[in-house]
Formats: C-alpha cells, sequence, structure tokens
C-alpha cells in the first residue's frame, strides 16, 4: 500500500499517512507509533529509499520514493493481490448468485 | 509551540539508539507531529485540542519504541549482503559471506549440528586412516634420496618377502661394486632388550646396524656422532638412540652424549640420538626401534655358512635397477661356489635387489589400499548425507533466495552463499573429526596392529591436517553442488506468490538420487564388515590346542659345552631356577617350540609328515595343554628318555587312524632304527599360529643323545612377568653366565594374526556402522522435510478416509523405494568387488548369499527405523487444521 502511494513521487511521512486516510475514506489510519517503524523497515529491506530535501520557506522533510527492488516486490504484489481479489470476488460472486 | 522533540525524546529514551539516528528520527517524527498541529489549527481546532489529538499519535509510546527497537537493532546486525554501504552491487567479501553463513547457521543450531557432526565422523575416519598409511602409501621415506636403496634378499618361488637371512659373503661382495653401488650395510636385526636403570626396569626394542648405517641412508645424527669404521672394527658397544627415548626416558638430557644405556645388563656408549623422524627401516612390524646398536658384522671377509639379515644397497646416481641386479647376479654366482650347498630338497632359492618402499610395505599395498577405498566410501556417504542436509534447508529456503533474487541478488551470490555455507559445515565437522582424533589417539594407538602403530602419525602432523582441510574443501564442494543448482534455478515470481511454502510439491529433487547413492555405499561398508567379523570370530574361536594368555616364552642360551649330558643336565637346573622365580607359576621346556611356527624334526616311516619334539616334564601343563587320555612326562620319564613317548590328535589319527585315545595308550610305537617307545599319553594339537593347520606331533622326553638346547615356557601370575635380571643373575651364579636372556610375551607375537584380523574387523565395523548412521540422518533428514511439505496432501488424503496406518505405510514405502535401489546397487557391487575382499578373509565366502540377505535387512531396517519417525507425526495430522491453514 505504502510502496504503491510513492510509485509515481516521493512523499514525506505525513503525507503518506494523510494520503491513506483520505484515500480510504478514513476506514485506514496509522498512528506514528506504527506508520514509521514500517517506514524505516521497508527501508532497511531496501524496498524504499528515504532523503532529507528542504523546500524554499519550510523545514527539512524526510521523502520517501520507490526503489528498484520495491518495484520488483510491489509489481509482484499487486499481482498476487489481483488474483486474491479476483478470487474473493470469485467465491463470493458464486455464492450470492 | 510545544515541543514535540522532547515529547518523543522521552518516549525514545532507553532504546540506545546511535545518536545521530536517534536524533534524524525525532526530527522527522516532531516534523510529522508538527504538520498535524498545524492542520488541526488550520481546520479550527483550539491549541489545547490540536496539541491533544496530535500526541495521540503517540499514545502507543512503548509500542514505538518496541518496534523501533526491532527494526533498528537488527539492522545494525544485518550483514552487508546486498551492499549495505550503499552500493547496488553486491559486496564480494569472503569474510562477510563466511560471517552471514556462521550467522544463518546459528539461527537453524540443530541443523547445524547434526550436519557438523555427522560430516565429522566421515572426515574424523578418513583423516585417522590417512595418518595411518601416509607413511606407507604417500609419503617420501624419511632418508636421503630414498629411491635409490634397495634391498637385496633370497626369495623362494612364488614369495613376495625375502627370507631372514643371506649369506654373509654376498653383502661383503655388495660393497665392492663400485660402478653400481654406493654403500652397502647388513639388514637391520631387531630384538627387544631390556633397559635396566636404577630401580626400574623397561622392554625397548633396539636394532643392531652396520657401522656406516647412517651414511647409506643419508641421515645425520641430531645430535653427538655417527657410528665409525674403527668402532666397528673395535668392536666398541656404541648406540645411536632414537629422539623419543632421549625425549621421554632421559627427559631430553643435554649431557646425554657419553652416558651409558644399560640394555641386557650390559653397558653400551650413547654416542648420539637420532632425529625425530628417523624410522629405522624394517619389515618387521613391532613397535618402533629405541635405538640403533652397532653391530659387529663380518668386514672383509666371513666364514661361508655365515649368513646375514637381507642387506640395503644405495644405488650410485642414474643406475638403473636392472644394472645392479645384472651385477648382482655375477657376483652372487661367483659367491654361490664357496658357500654349503642347498641342502637337497630344499627350494630353489632367486636373489632380487627390490626398491626399499617394495620391500617394506609391497606385501601390505594392497591391504592399505582396501582400508583407503573403505574410508572414502565413507567420506562418499558423508558428502552425500552433507549435501541432502543442504539441499532440504535451501529448500525451505527457496522463499528467501527468490526476495534475494527480487532484491537485486545474482544466481552466482546465491550459490556462493550455499557453497559457504557448505564449506562452513564441513570446517566445523572436520575440527570436531580432529579434536576427537586427538582426544582418542592415545587409545587408538594402543588398538593398532604393530603394522600401522609403527608407522602412523599423529593427528596434528601438518600433512594430515593439509589433508583433512583438502578433504574437507573437495567435501563442501561437492556436497554444495547440487542444493546451489537447485537455487539457481529458483523461480521468482511463484516463490513470492507463494505463501509460507505451502502447496509446493513434497518431493525433493535430488534428495532421493543421493539416498540411493547413501544406501548402495553403506551396504558395500556393511557387507564388508559384517564378512571381516565373520572372518574374526572364526579365528579367534579356533582351538589352538593350548592356552596363550599368560604364557611367556624364555631363551636362556648358555656358553657351549661338548659333553651332551653336561649340557642338558645345565638346561634342566635353569628350567628349575626358572621355576622359584619370583611369580612364576609353572615351567617347561621343549627342544624346538611348536608355537612360534618353527617345525621340529621329522621322522619315522609311516609318520611321514610329522614332528617329533623333545620335551620335559610340565611342558604340557605349563602351555595349557588339554590331555585327552593318559599321563603327561614325569621327571621319571627324563631319566628313561627312550622307552615312552606322547601323541598328539593327529599323530594319532595318522598312526592308528581307528583308535580312539584312551584306547592308544599303552600301545607301543615303533619306527624304524629305533627302540619301541609306549605310548602313555595323547594330547591336543597345538597351532603354529591361528589359521595354520595343526601337525601331527609326537613328543619325547629330552634325551641326550639328539638334544642341542631348550626353549622356556613359564606361566605366570596375572600381570607378571619374569624378571630376566633376576634370571640372569641366577643363572650366573649357579650354572654358567648365558650368552643371552631374553624373554617374550607368547600371545603378543602367537596372536599377531588374531589382532590384525580383530583390528580389520573393528576398523570395517566403524566403517559400516558409520555409514549407517550417515545414512539413517540422511533419510530421517529427507524423509522429515517430504512430511513437512506434503502435510496438505496427507490432510487432504485424511479427509478423504485414508487412517494413519495408511498414511504411514504410504510414506515409509515411498521412502524405502531408493533405499531399496541402492541396496540392489550396492550389492552389485560388493559382488563384483568380492574376487578382491576374499583374500582378506579367513574362512569365509565373499559371496556367501546369507550374509548378502542380512546385509540387506539390515539396511531395511535402518531405513524403515529412519523413515517411520517422520512418517508418524505425518500421521497425527490433524486435517482439520491443515486445510483451514489453506
Amino acid at each position: 500500500m505504502i510502496l504503491s502511494l510513492i510509485e509515481d513521487r516521493p512523499r514525506h511521512g505525513y503525507e503518506i499517512s494523510k494520503l491513506i486516510e483520505q484515500r480510504s475514506g478514513g476506514t485506514v489510519r496509522f498512528y506514528v507509533a506504527s506508520l514509521y517503524p514500517l517506514l524505516y523497515r521497508l527501508e532497511k529491506r531496501g524496498w524504499i529509499k528515504g532523503r532529507w530535501v528542504e523546500k524554499a520557506g519550510q523545514r527539512r522533510r524526510r521523502y520517501y520514493r520507490l526503489t528498484a527492488p520495491g518495484r520488483v516486490v510491489l509489481a509482484a504484489q499487486r499481482r498476487g493481490w489481483q488474483a486474491f481479489v479476483e478470487a474473493i470476488n470469485r467465491v463470493t460472486g458464486a455464492e450470492h448468485a | 509551540m510545544p515541543d514535540w522533540k522532547r515529547e518523543i525524546g522521552e518516549r525514545l529514551a532507553g532504546l540506545k539508539l546511535e545518536a545521530a539516528r536517534e536524533a534524524e528520527i525525532i526530527e522527522e517524527l516532531a516534523q510529522h507531529l508538527e504538520d498535524q498541529f498545524q492542520d488541526l489549527i488550520i481546520s479550527g481546532a483550539t491549541s489545547a485540542d490540536a496539541y491533544r489529538a496530535a500526541l495521540a499519535e503517540l499514545r502507543d509510546g512503548p509500542m514505538l519504541a518496541l518496534e523501533l527497537s526491532r527494526i533498528e537493532r537488527r539492522v545494525s546486525r544485518e550483514p552487508a549482503v546486498w551492499g549495505a554501504k550503499g552500493g547496488r552491487f553486491p559486496n564480494f567479501n569472503f569474510v562477510s559471506d563466511v560471517r552471514y553463513a556462521i550467522r544463518s547457521l546459528w539461527r537453524a543450531r540443530w541443523f547445524a549440528v547434526a550436519a557438523a557432526l555427522t560430516f565429522a565422523f566421515g572426515i574424523g575416519v578418513n583423516v585417522a586412516v590417512f595418518s595411518a598409511v601416509d607413511r606407507m602409501l604417500f609419503r617420501t621415506l624419511p632418508y636421503d634420496q630414498p629411491e635409490e636403496i634397495f634391498q637385496m634378499g633370497e626369495y623362494g618361488p612364488g614369495m613376495d618377502r625375502p627370507y631372514g637371512t643371506v649369506p654373509a659373503s654376498y653383502v661383503i661382495g655388495s660393497r665392492h661394486l663400485p660402478d653400481v653401488v654406493d654403500g652397502c650395510v647388513a639388514g637391520f636385526s631387531d630384538y627387544f632388550s631390556v633397559l635396566r636403570e636404577p630401580g626400574n626396569e623397561a622392554r625397548i626394542l633396539l636394532t643392531s646396524v652396520s657401522y656406516n648405517t647412517l651414511a647409506v641412508f643419508g641421515v645425520r645424527p641430531f645430535m653427538g656422532r655417527d657410528f665409525t669404521e674403527q668402532d666397528a672394527r673395535a668392536k666398541k658397544a656404541t648406540a645411536l638412540i632414537s629422539y623419543d627415548l632421549w625425549r621421554g626416558r632421559f627427559n631430553g638430557a643435554q649431557d646425554i652424549i657419553g652416558r651409558q644405556l644399560w640394555s641386557n645388563d650390559e653397558p653400551t656408549e650413547i654416542i648420539g640420538v637420532l632425529p625425530p623422524e628417523f624410522i629405522p627401516a624394517s619389515s618387521f612390524l613391532y613397535p618402533s626401534s629405541a635405538g640403533l646398536v652397532l653391530d659387529f658384522d663380518p668386514l672383509d671377509s666371513a666364514r661361508p655358512g655365515t649368513r646375514e639379515p637381507p642387506p640395503y644397497l644405495r644405488l650410485k646416481a642414474g643406475v638403473s635397477s636392472a644394472a645392479v641386479q645384472a651385477e648382482i647376479n655375477v657376483l652372487v654366482e661367483r659367491m654361490k661356489q664357496a658357500e654349503p650347498p642347498p641342502r637337497p630338497g630344499s627350494p630353489k632359492v632367486v636373489v632380487r635387489v627390490l626398491p626399499l618402499k617394495t620391500v617394506l610395505f609391497g606385501a601390505y599395498a594392497s591391504y592399505l589400499w582396501l582400508i583407503v577405498a573403505a574410508a572414502a566410501l565413507v567420506l562418499v556417504i558423508a558428502c552425500a548425507n552433507l549435501a541432502s542436509l543442504l539441499l532440504v534447508r535451501g529448500r525451505s529456503r527457496e522463499h528467501q533466495a527468490a526476495v534475494r533474487v527480487a532484491l537485486g541478488a545474482s544466481a552466482a551470490r546465491l550459490m556462493r552463499t550455499a557453497v559457504v555455507e557448505s564449506l562452513v559445515l564441513s570446517f566445523a565437522g572436520t575440527l570436531i573429526g580432529l579434536l576427537a582424533l586427538l582426544w582418542a589417539s592415545r587409545g587408538l594407538e594402543a588398538l593398532l596392529p604393530p603394522l600401522f602403530s609403527r608407522y602412523a602419525v599423529p593427528p596434528y602432523d601438518l600433512r594430515v591436517i593439509g589433508f583433512s582441510i583438502v578433504a574437507a574443501t573437495l567435501s563442501a564442494l561437492l556436497a554444495g553442488v547440487l542444493p546451489c543448482l537447485r537455487l539457481a534455478r529458483v523461480d521468482v515470481l511463484s516463490e513470492l506468490q507463494q505463501s509460507g511454502g505451502r502447496g509446493r510439491t513434497g518431493r525433493l529433487r535430488g534428495g532421493r538420487s543421493l539416498l540411493v547413492v547413501e544406501a548402495a555405499v553403506s551396504v558395500v561398508l556393511v557387507a564388508g564388515a559384517a564378512m571381516t567379523a565373520q572372518s574374526f570370530v572364526g579365528l579367534a574361536r579356533t582351538d589352538v590346542g593350548f592356552k596363550p594368555d599368560g604364557l611367556y616364552s624364555v631363551g636362556v642360551y648358555l656358553p657351549p659345552v661338548q659333553d651332551a649330558q653336561v649340557r642338558l643336565r645345565q638346561y634342566l637346573e635353569v628350567l628349575e631356577l626358572m621355576r622359584k622365580l619370583h611369580g612364576v607359576q609353572s615351567a617347561g621346556a621343549v627342544d624346538i617350540s611348536p608355537i612360534m611356527g618353527a617345525l621340529g624334526n621329522r621322522f619315522g616311516a609311516g609318520f611321514n609328515s610329522g614332528f617329533r619334539w623333545q620335551a620335559t616334564e610340565g611342558f604340557f601343563e605349563t602351555m595349557g595343554m588339554r590331555l585327552l587320555a593318559g599321563r603327561s612326562f614325569s621327571s621319571a620319564d627324563l631319566a628313561q628318555p627312550g622307552n615312552v613317548g606322547i601323541l598328539s590328535e593327529m599323530g594319532l589319527r595318522q598312526v592308528w587312524p581307528d583308535l580312539q585315545p584312551a584306547q592308544a595308550v599303552g600301545r607301543i610305537l615303533e619306527f624304524p632304527g629305533e627302540a619301541p617307545r609306549q605310548v602313555v599319553g595323547i594330547v591336543s594339537d597345538v597351532r603354529g599360529s591361528y589359521s595354520q593347520t595343526p601337525w601331527p606331533s609326537l613328543y619325547v622326553p629330552v634325551s641326550p643323545e639328539r638334544f642341542r638346547s631348550l626353549m622356556f615356557v613359564a606361566r605366570t601370575q596375572a600381570g607378571a612377568a619374569p624378571s630376566i635380571i633376576e634370571l640372569r643373575d641366577r643363572v650366573r651364579q649357579r650354572v654358567a653366565a648365558p650368552t643371552s636372556v631374553n624373554v617374550s610375551y607368547v600371545p603378543e607375537r602367537f596372536s599377531g594374526g588374531l589382532i590384525d584380523q580383530q583390528f580389520r574387523t573393528m576398523l570395517f565395523t566403524t566403517f559400516g556402522v558409520v555409514a549407517l548412521i550417515l545414512a539413517a540422518v540422511g533419510l530421517y533428514a529427507v524423509g522429515s522435510f517430504e512430511v513437512a511439505m506434503r502435510r496438505s496432501e496427507m490432510g487432504v488424503r485424511m479427509s478423504l478416509g485414508a487412517t494413519p496406518g495408511n498414511l504411514q505405510r504410504l510414506l515409509i514405502r515411498e521412502a524405502l523405494t531408493p533405499v531399496i535401489m541402492g541396496i540392489l546397487a550396492g550389492l552389485i557391487v560388493t559382488y563384483w568387488g568380492a574376487k578382491f575382499l576374499q583374500s582378506f578373509l579367513y574362512q569365509v565366502n565373499a559371496r556367501d548369499p546369507v550374509t548378502y540377505i542380512l546385509v540387506a535387512l539390515v539396511l531395511i531396517a535402518t531405513a524403515i527405523m529412519a523413515a517411520w519417525l517422520p512418517a508418524r507425526r505425518a500421521a497425527r495430522t490433524d486435517p482439520a487444521t491443515v486445510l483451514r491453514a489453506e
């Protein structure tokens, strides 16, 4: 989920948490206590990479971007996820038919 | 503005993170809270509400600390495997590979311990065998240019070892062949001697040699000087002692030169110490010699008929063995004229000149190679075993491997990891094996028959360690190949899509073929063990006709006396003295000892292959021979030696085949030219050695007419040996000063053949047992793995109505298939190799079908046990649990 959020452009932690909250319509919400450990873990695995960026008039923030291995993992996970969702749909659809 | 950094800092305190890293985290988190705080303010919240809401983000503070500690700490220990230093390229660092392998093996401790221990068995056996045979098979002899040293010997028809002596004139003649021979020394004779020091006696082996021995062998003394021709001509009693004797008994004393070596009660001047690696060339397989003593062999000429041990020749550089053989043939033709003619009917002998190594070890080469081959087979099993364990492990880590490939690890990188892991395991095993050997080396040395104990090197020998390293590396590479190839074929995407490892096929490709190999090799080794054990048991059960344990053979050589009556009386007095010696229970004498393989005097018509021994009263009792009928000799018989005789069982069968022992007693035995003799008793047959058939024998009382000298036998209280010094002193006081006295423990020489068989049995049994253990471990590992992989299949089978019994039978049947294939292959190989094995067996058929069937059954039983444990686990599977997990 996080990987897909930073697929197109690097984002910082607060931005990521906001996006998740917004896109899920408030259903999924990460607190600081769980979001950052997750980010650090992904970073240590080498799937994402954080960098301090200073912008004019702002304090510096850490932006995370997707790395090459991260892209591979994301692709694999997407496929696996889609297959899972389809399977669930097929199963539940059949139930309702 | 609230101080977010302080709030966060408090929650992270106690984590002991790296300072810079902690500051970064605090800054990033504070930024987040600040952003949120600002957003809330903008959307209209009061400052206090916004503060509370933002702080709520940290409400799981302990959780945050815990999570961070896990990540950050683990990160700090994460190896630099795929470029932790920020580079995209793998870090090709062998040390870090090894560290990684050790860490990942540490996580799978039990697996690692099992793999290293099983491998330690395999490598330990090989290192032990290598250290035993290295000197004999592979190492050059510890002399200068050893390939130039040859031995001249007289060989009978079909003999691969020379007779004990050659005419002394040949030795002297060989010294004067300047075109082909650089130097010649008479062969060495080893003899046991008693080292006498104040308050203590020790039996040591000394070697008597010509003065120029060290020169011919190209060896310099470690300390002191060599023998000289002057010493030999002046008949000066001098000795060079072995390095071990010097270090051990003389505590490495620096003033050793010039001290006296009291051997056999005679002082000999120590003139030097031999280098540590020196071993006197000798094909007599006693323990190592404790020193060289100058022998006063004839230097310039020898009386015809004088004989010397086979001499060693140093050929001139570049002279071929054919050239020297031709010269020697000419010499022998010339010298033969002066020698006494051979006795009529004695076999024709030829004089041959052979390389030293062939002479020393040629007769054992095939036996040694047999042991090497058997040990190599154990190593093959150990490798196959390590490979299958690694395969199982690799297979269960394919998911991890796929992730690593996904993260940019190359196939080569993964393979390297696997090989390094294999190396780490094999070296750990080798270290365990070497340490175990070192620890056990004392005990092992005591078990070694003389052939090995004389030439074995200790486990800390550099060549042995080198061999271990090479063997361990090769084994690791061999064992790592298969798991490597498997890893290289990991299908990344399909692996990543699967979760956890369910739903994969249950068969371990490659693992089953390894099991076939393990089973086949085990069969060969177990069959070898079974046959040598049978052979040993057969031999040990052989009735030798007397009791070797506690029996000593004592030689007392008296100065020659012309009058046979006087001489006999002297010997009988010695016998009386011996009976009174401390610790001696009984003693007897015989003219030629029937138990040392020597033959008595032939005699008699109608008794044409029999031997006659002259014995005293007490001889049969001391020997522990069984009296089957009648009586043994009494002292009265010795007074009337011509009247009575005692037959052995076979002797009885020769003379009166139809009579029972009791019926023969009292009968009269007549031989042409001799007075008739009454048979007064029948005794058990005595064998010259365990594998020799007994001779038909007639024992008669010692009589002055026929007797030349006597050999004594003495039976002592347990643990006591007759004291040479005491005996010698008494004989000197009462009878005459003896020329020499020696004592040998009969089982030591007599049981030589048995010890060898016992050792062979032990060796092959060890090989067989190790093979079985290794094969069982391999089977168990593969079986457990397959069962784990096939849990879902088992669940389905059970939900479809299979009973636990069905499942167990199914799994055991499947596990047995490769084992049975291996057994068949192994039996074929054994059958094929039987011809070779046969020559090492005593009365055992190397193609005995019963043995083959038993061996197959043992293997199958082991396999069933090894397969049953995982099968039972599988059968306990709860189908509901498994299917729910799907």
